[in-house]
């Protein structure tokens, strides 16, 4: 085995597992609160792709030449507007069911991906789309024959992923509106008791799990350049894995989890076989469940009487 | 804080009905607290006592009758609403968020009034408590059983309540801090703050407090001073081991 392709399979590992962790977030942070596994979280991802590239045509039409600049504005846009989904989606497909049996908005969820999906495929085509190149260049370590390189979206999208869970950290663990999650996290009566308007709450980590997948929406078609209206699929079951394995409910699991799957699917991929990269990730998933059921970073769950 | 307009009453409750799902745990319970008292309601385990605290942040809703704040209506009103207008509950169980420091869940108990108070108010507190001060930095689900019944009071005294409901704060501590506890009580009441304690420990309860209400199966058996219900047979028989 030759260390610099170790070295680079971790080094992908680590761009994709960085996308894994943000849209684990939004699994994790609402499981956390609500208890509920949100299946239409991949098809806000699938939607952040769109914007991305709406964003990105409307910007180069207006005759922006700035690629900073440029990012910046799409990345605002994609994560405003999804942001606006993930608050949509809570109203009108969760919350009036809140209060019913658990099992009801676990199905109200999947009927969202449906909706979320097709709308998706008839109002945008079920073509494949694309967008160019914006980001261009890599940044290569070591000898001519045995290097390791970074291209330099992948970097992108490790900075701008430590910047948003840094970001976030933050507010979770030092402002007041951190405090209340956590507290509704923890026990929900109780913060509805002292004054918090837990239904807010509730909305407010589905904006933040909203606005995190639209972040890796962002970086992910700017790595690739192409997407469709199926991608939800793949991508969202890869995050739930990673928030499964991380322990559901736990941030910095979200994260860890991602990093961990990321890179041993790329090791898998670059070392045994490109072809059943999926089937490792989910049996990662088996493994795990089997003998820490509650995930690396989760607690052991008692049932909320 | 809360004075009381046109003569209402601080809470009242009247005619009130509540259910936990088909269960009637509340039946026709009319009651009421004046500003400034200190009042007690006893009762035995699953008399109804703790659903009666909880149909006052609407968890659950009182099926009939009225729940009145200050002469106001609030029967209906959102359950995070009620922490607004200076209620606030030290609820059974404690319910302190244990993966939060004793210092995080201090400021919990601000969230009603807001973040202006907070450096006065916590020197009171720790006054009051100085085990949470040296606590503060520490994950409240460490700390002792009598320590978690100090800071869940000391969280609802935090929101600058006008009224203080709590519901058994005695319950599986040792004689020593339950008498703590009651001490403490009483200087919450000293410094203004009106009192509406639910027991089981009668004899603690009664002599803390000016009057009583006894629950039985979900209706108000019996009221009168706290030495009345001290004195009265029935009371001794039931809930004071007949001593």
């Amino acid at each position: 085995m030759e260390l610099h392709i170790f070295a680079q399979q971790l080094l992908n590992g680590l761009s994709l597992g960085a996308i894994y962790g943000l849209i684990a977030i939004g699994y994790t942070m609402v499981y956390g609160i609500i208890g509920m596994i949100n299946f239409a979280h991949g098809d806000v991802y699938m939607i952040s792709a769109y914007l991305t590239a709406i964003a990105m045509s409307v910007v180069f039409s207006f005759g922006v030449d700035s690629v900073p600049f440029a990012l910046l504005i799409i990345l605002a846009v994609a994560v405003l507007v999804t942001a606006a989904y993930g608050w949509v989606i809570e109203r009108i497909a969760y919350r009036p069911l809140r209060g019913s049996t658990r099992l009801a908005p676990l199905i109200s969820a999947i009927g969202m991906s449906l909706v979320l999906q097709s709308y998706v495929q008839v109002s945008q085509g079920a073509r494949n789309q694309g967008i160019p190149t914006l980001i261009k260049g890599s940044l290569r370590i070591g000898s001519d024959t045995k290097f390791v390189q970074m291209t330099h979206i992948q970097l992108l999208i490790v900075a701008v992923t430590v910047a948003a869970m840094g970001a976030l950290t933050f507010v979770i663990q030092r402002t007041s509106l951190g405090r209340q999650c956590r507290a509704t996290q923890q026990d929900r009566k109780m913060a509805g008791i002292l004054g918090i308007d837990t239904n807010r709450i509730i909305s407010t980590v589905f904006v933040i799990g909203a606005s995190m997948a639209a972040v890796a929406g962002v970086l992910v078609t700017l790595n690739y350049g192409s997407f469709d209206f199926s991608i939800d699929f793949i991508t969202g079951i890869k995050a739930f894995t990673a928030a499964v394995l991380g322990g559901i409910g736990s941030l910095p699991g979200a994260m860890l989890g991602g990093v961990i799957l990321g890179m041993s699917e790329a090791l898998f991929s670059g070392f045994v076989n490109t072809d059943y990269k999926d089937v490792f990730a989910f049996v990662l998933l088996v493994v795990v469940l089997i003998f820490r059921p509650s995930g690396l970073l989760g607690k052991a769950e008692f049932e909320k009487v | 804080m809360n004075e009381t307009q046109g003569g209402a009453h601080l809470l009242e409750l009247q005619e009130v009905d509540a259910a936990y799902g088909p269960v009637q745990a509340l039946k026709r319970v009319s009651l009421h607290v004046d500003a400034g008292e200190i009042v007690t309601l006893i009762g035995a385990n699953g008399a109804g006592k703790s659903t009666l605290l909880a149909t006052v942040f609407g968890e659950p809703r009182a099926a009939r009758g009225h729940i009145r704040f200050n002469g106001r209506d609030i029967t209906g009103i959102a359950t995070h609403e009620v922490a607004k207008l200076g209620i606030a509950l030290v609820p059974e169980g404690r319910r302190i968020f244990s993966g939060m420091t004793v210092e995080e869940n201090l400021l919990m108990g601000t969230i009603c009034i807001g973040p202006a108070h907070v450096e006065p108010d916590l020197i009171k507190v720790f006054e009051m408590f100085p085990r949470l001060k040296e606590r503060l930095r520490q994950r409240a689900g460490t700390l002792s059983g009598g320590e978690q019944q100090m800071l869940a009071i000391a969280r609802a005294l935090m929101g600058r309540p006008g009224l203080l409901l709590l519901d058994e704060p005695s319950l599986g501590l040792a004689p020593l801090v339950v008498r703590q506890i009651f001490e403490t009580l009483a200087e919450i009441a000293a410094a203004g703050t009106t009192v509406f304690l639910v027991e089981q420990n009668a004899n603690h309860a009664l002599r803390l407090a000016g009057r009583g209400y006894v629950l039985v199966n979900g209706e108000i058996r019996l009221s009168g001073t706290g030495n009345e219900l001290l004195a009265n047979p029935e009371v001794r028989k039931a809930y004071l081991g007949g001593h």
